[in-house]
């Protein structure tokens, strides 16, 4: 073989075995970061697996994320699945309080000289358990206590709503029953005027009247309001 | 025409004769006749044979069973993995040329769940079963096994129930994970069988302790039908009072309501039309429910038939229903399929009993608030998906799984999951949060997959039988403060996992404290302490850090196991043991269970040991209590230090008596304190009606040392000192022998009734006010010869009869004239 031509082969071989190729520039990942609220995060990074086990160090990280939420990593074609976290503590190990995370990995897929993009939504555990009571459909959540005339909260008592001021012996809207603390929870439509009340009887007596009036929330899933009837 | 119609006949019959031997894919899920299998069977899906039907395995039949783990597993079904379920017969009919075998497909052990006899009857010979999960499962049901082989499964044989009676004969059951495991009392017999060879365990058998779940419901008024409804639809508002029975399916459409009032009873006709034994029969409810029963009178859903059986009717399901609450309260659901079943609905489950049923509550994408209910005795408590769901203060005792959640996000508290054949508690995805559950006596714990989330914190995993806490792929976990104790084999089980462990109390486990697969986080400021063979068994092959941890006083190196014993493991890097144990707040404000404490357990709310359960306190523990809390025991306290190392229960501030209320004990018999030092409480023990023996204890700052009422109460070799009163009697029936009561207020005050009592042999002296005082109410002579009074008048130090008469003289006479060597004299 010619000296030349035994160079040559020698060159590809080693670019082989050092992983560079022509084809292979390096892409990069332009992220983005933000909270439950859909507010930029800053200082998070991004968290690179090569593999399927995103349970271990991580191959790449990215530096962290700045005022808008963005960062870009740069990254050797492939395949990865990446997680968003923002410790406060050290780097590696398990997140602690107050620490949040983009939970399942996403799977980017980076090009050579190209740019991926992927957003990431970090949430503490508990920013998610907060957001649990979310009102399922147009329906907004009323939530209290209620209390007897003392001030004192009332066991086995519900809380009820209805359109109309003459309330029928079964409400169109009940919680259920209080327990000790007296707390209870009503979900209505958000729109419409309600008239409220409390009682500890069910199906209610004759001529019980509601007490609260309370107009249209649109715009709101959650209302805290405390019910200071009268039981009768 | 005859001859032709004959042969048709013939011809139909054999057709029909010939569908039901199959020899092929099997993909049907019931099988609802009589069925011989032959040749090779593939078994695609889920098997299941109900009762009153037969199958039949011929000689050489080959049943490969295809892997399908499935998220969804309907009510009637055990196992998320493909079984085949026995409800009615089995009959394998091998030989020994030509035996039956069942193998997955995967030859993977654990690719498939295995034969699940459930309270069928199953007669089995030459024949083999593989790469199972459980090879065969008997639950209440019986079994018959001659020549069989069950190797590489991950259990071989599992029994359970007291009605499960298993008889193997020339059968080997090895080369399994676990070779048999008999749990909750059920029964085997063997002969020719050989049980050896298993890589984990040969035999295992375990029972958690019986429980009573303490339903607080009434039962139902009878009174005769008032309405009956075959299909119909409740257009409108529709009102159900008295008792109603439906034979059919009751419709409540979008915009209408079903009322149902207090008191209501509900009965469900059988009906079978496709014989798969499940009903049909049940409402669906598209408008709103709400069945708003009381304590006093609740709501009763229930099979119409005489002899009452599980899947008798269907279920009440609610569907689309988000605008406002389906209210089911103070409810009794029972003998159905899937007792409450809903989709997209907001639903509040309250106070309500669910028992008998295949499932008691299954829902998804729904929002949904279960408090305060029982579910007892199902086959599944309760299984949910991708919902919004509050749990809080339900008990779940005797299903067959307990709770089962998948992708949901889920906060729970206040529950006690308790008993369950398999799983206490399966979460698996999702964002969970669980504070202050008692998991008792399962099985399995809880167990946590796939989770990317979640927060375990102050929760009690205790007395299970194989496992309490296990976690499989789980991430940004954290474990903090939970007791994981007395389980059958291991406490706490981890693989391929990111958590933080800390702050945990992980003793008496019967093998391992923590058994590690491959674990990345930390586990630190544990207590780990009193495992049976190891504190954490490291099974993988990478390292694991475990800085500043508590090994009950041992050196981890031995303790662990780990590449030092075995250079296949990874090592367990225990940096700086701690000398001492980490205070651990106890987090329930109940024991409901039988207990183990070591260490140094913080008490920082009222906590109370319920009748049949004991609290057992290891020597050298110390309690330290909160202002104002109080232990209260009233099934049983085993306090048994020894000389070397004391039980301390003392206060948190060690300011002076009345710091915390004291140890209160009523009825509770059998109960010991023994080498304890009891300091800075209001009163040290408070005993009512308790069998109690107090033997080598100091008393010592407190208000008062011991009070009690009846007995008999054995009180010897302490020492009183520096008490307002050291012992203090009221109707009592007590001994009280070889003491030192001094530097007391009073030494002993005898309120009532002193007949009882047996004073002797106590060095009784210099207590300010009296050695032994005698109450108003008192009209008994108190014996109290042959004690040591530091003095020849020793009338003096005595305030009776004689001081105000009436109330009863102290005995003293004779007395004694030099100390006695009491034993007593215990150092603080």
């Amino acid at each position: 073989m010619k000296p030349v031509t035994l160079c040559l082969l020698l060159l590809l071989v080693l670019a082989m075995l050092s992983g560079l190729s022509f084809a292979s520039a390096p892409g990069s990942l332009k992220a983005k970061v933000l909270d439950v609220d859909g507010k930029p995060v800053t200082g998070a990074k991004i968290f690179l697996y090569e593999g399927v086990n995103v349970r271990k160090p991580a191959d790449f990280i990215s530096p962290p994320s700045d005022q808008e939420g963005r960062v870009v990593v740069s990254l050797p074609p492939g395949k990865y699945r990446a997680v968003a976290r923002i410790k406060q503590g050290p780097l590696f190990g398990p997140l602690t309080s107050g620490d949040r995370h983009s939970g399942e990995p996403t799977e980017v897929e980076v090009e050579s000289g190209a740019e991926a993009g992927a957003d990431f939504v970090v949430a503490d555990i508990r920013e998610i358990g907060q957001k649990r009571r979310s009102a399922v459909g147009e329906t907004v959540r009323l939530h209290g206590r209620i209390l007897d005339a003392a001030g004192k909260p009332v066991a086995n008592a519900y809380a009820f709503a209805s359109m109309a001021k003459e309330i029928s012996d079964v409400p169109a809207f009940m919680s259920a029953w209080t327990d000790e603390d007296g707390r209870y929870e009503l979900y209505l439509p958000k729109t419409g005027k309600f008239f409220l009340g409390a009682n500890k009887q069910f199906p209610l007596p004759a001529g019980v009247a509601a007490t609260v009036e309370i107009g249209s929330r649109p715009g709101k899933s959650d209302v805290a309001m405390d019910l200071a009837v009268t039981v009768y | 025409m005859k001859r032709f119609s004959g042969t048709c006949l013939r011809l139909l019959m054999a057709v029909i004769f010939f569908m039901v031997l199959l020899d092929g894919a099997v993909d049907a899920a019931v099988i609802t006749t009589d069925t011989v299998w032959q040749g090779e069977v593939k078994v695609s899906d889920d098997v299941l044979v109900p009762k009153g039907i037969t199958l039949t395995i011929r000689p050489g039949t080959i049943v490969k069973v295809v892997a399908a783990e499935s998220t969804k597993t309907d009510p009637e079904y055990l196992s998320p993995l493909t079984e085949i379920t026995i409800r009615g017969t089995l009959k394998v009919e091998g030989t020994e040329k030509a035996p039956v075998v069942f193998a997955g497909e995967e030859k993977k052990t654990g690719s498939w769940a295995g034969i699940i006899v459930d309270t069928g009857t199953a007669a089995m010979q030459f024949l083999r079963i593989s790469s199972a999960e459980t090879a065969v499962t008997l639950l209440d049901g019986s079994l018959q096994m001659k020549h069989a082989s069950l190797s590489g499964n991950r259990y071989g044989l599992v029994l359970q129930g007291k009605k499960a009676v298993a008889a193997l004969e020339n059968s080997t059951v090895s080369d399994n994970d676990y070779g048999t495991c008999i749990f909750q009392g059920a029964q085997m017999t063997t002969k020719a069988t050989l049980i050896e060879k298993n890589r984990t365990r040969d035999s295992y058998t375990a029972s958690p302790k019986a429980f009573d779940p303490g339903v607080r419901l009434e039962l139902p008024q009878e009174g005769p039908v008032s309405r009956r409804y075959a299909d119909a639809v409740a257009m409108g508002e529709t009102v159900w009072q008295g008792r109603i029975e439906v034979s059919g399916l009751v419709r409540v459409p979008e915009g209408s309501r079903l009322i149902i009032l207090p008191g209501t009873v509900i009965e469900f006709v059988r009906r079978d039309t496709n014989s798969d034994g499940i009903g049909e029969n049940g409402l669906l409810i598209q408008g709103r429910l709400i069945a708003k029963g009381t304590r006093e009178k609740p709501i009763t859903f229930r099979s119409a038939e005489k002899d009452k059986q599980m899947g008798d009717w269907d279920s009440i399901n609610i569907m689309n229903s988000a605008e406002s609450q389906n209210l089911i309260e103070y409810c009794r659901i029972q003998d159905s399929y899937r007792g409450l079943h809903f989709h997209f609905s907001n639903v509040v489950l309250h106070n309500s009993v669910l028992s008998n049923n295949y499932r008691g509550v299954q829902f998804q994408e729904s929002l949904v608030d279960m408090k305060g209910n029982w579910l007892i005795d199902n086959k599944s408590g309760v299984q949910g998906r991708d919902s919004d769901l509050s749990f809080t203060d339900n008990v779940l005792y005797n299903n067959y799984v307990g709770a089962n959640f998948f992708r949901t996000t889920l906060s729970a508290s206040g529950n006690m999951v308790m008993g369950s054949w398999r799983e206490g508690w399966r979460i698996r995805e999702g964002v969970s949060t669980l504070r202050e559950n008692l998991i008792d006596g399962n099985r399995y714990g809880l167990m946590l997959a796939d989770m990317f989330y979640g927060s375990y914190n102050g929760n009690s995993f205790t007395n299970n039988l194989e496992t309490g806490l296990s976690l499989k792929n789980a991430d940004n976990v954290e474990v903090n403060g939970n007791v994981m104790s007395r389980n059958g084999i291991t406490g706490l089980s981890i693989q391929e996992s990111q958590a933080m462990i800390k702050g945990n109390q992980i003793t008496d486990n019967a093998e391992r404290g923590i058994g590690v697969f491959s674990f990345d986080g930390i586990i630190t400021e544990n207590n780990l302490a009193g495992n049976g063979r190891y504190a954490i068994d490291m099974d993988g092959k990478t390292d694991i850090a475990a800085p500043f941890n508590w090994w009950g006083g041992d050196d981890p190196a031995r303790v662990v196991l780990d590449r030092r014993t075995d250079p296949n493991r990874g090592s367990v890097l225990a940096d700086n043991p701690s000398e001492r144990p980490f205070s651990f707040t106890w987090p329930l404000a109940n024991l409901p269970t039988d207990t183990t404490w070591r260490g140094t357990i913080g008490v920082t709310r009222n906590l109370a040991v319920p009748a049949g359960a004991e609290l057992k306190i290891f020597p050298g523990t110390t309690v330290v209590f909160a202002p104002a809390t109080t232990l209260l025991i009233k099934g049983r306290m085993i306090a048994s230090g020894t000389p070397a190392d004391k039980i301390r229960f003392t206060s948190r501030d060690k300011k002076g008596a009345e710091d915390w209320e004291g140890i209160q004990l009523e009825y509770a018999t059998g109960s010991i304190v023994s080498h304890c030092i009891l300091e800075y409480a209001a009163w040290g023990l408070h005993s009512h009606f308790t069998n109690l023996v107090v033997t080598d204890s100091l008393f010592t700052n407190n208000t008062g040392g011991i009070r009690f009422r009846s007995g008999p109460v054995e009180i010897r070799r302490s020492k009183f000192e520096k008490n307002s009163i050291g012992i203090r009697s009221y109707l009592g029936n007590a001994v009280i022998r070889e003491n030192d009561i001094v530097g007391n207020e009073t030494g002993i005050f005898v309120r009532e009734k002193g007949g009882g009592l047996f004073i002797t042999r106590n060095n009784l002296f210099k207590n300010s006010n009296y050695n032994i005082r005698v109450g108003d109410f008192n009209n008994e002579d108190v014996p109290a010869r042959d004690n040591w009074w530091g003095t020849t008048e020793p009338l003096e130090t005595i305030f009776d009869g004689r001081n105000e008469p009436g109330i009863g003289n102290v005995l003293f006479e004779p007395y004694l004239t030099a100390p006695v060597a009491t034993g007593a004299g215990v150092k603080l």
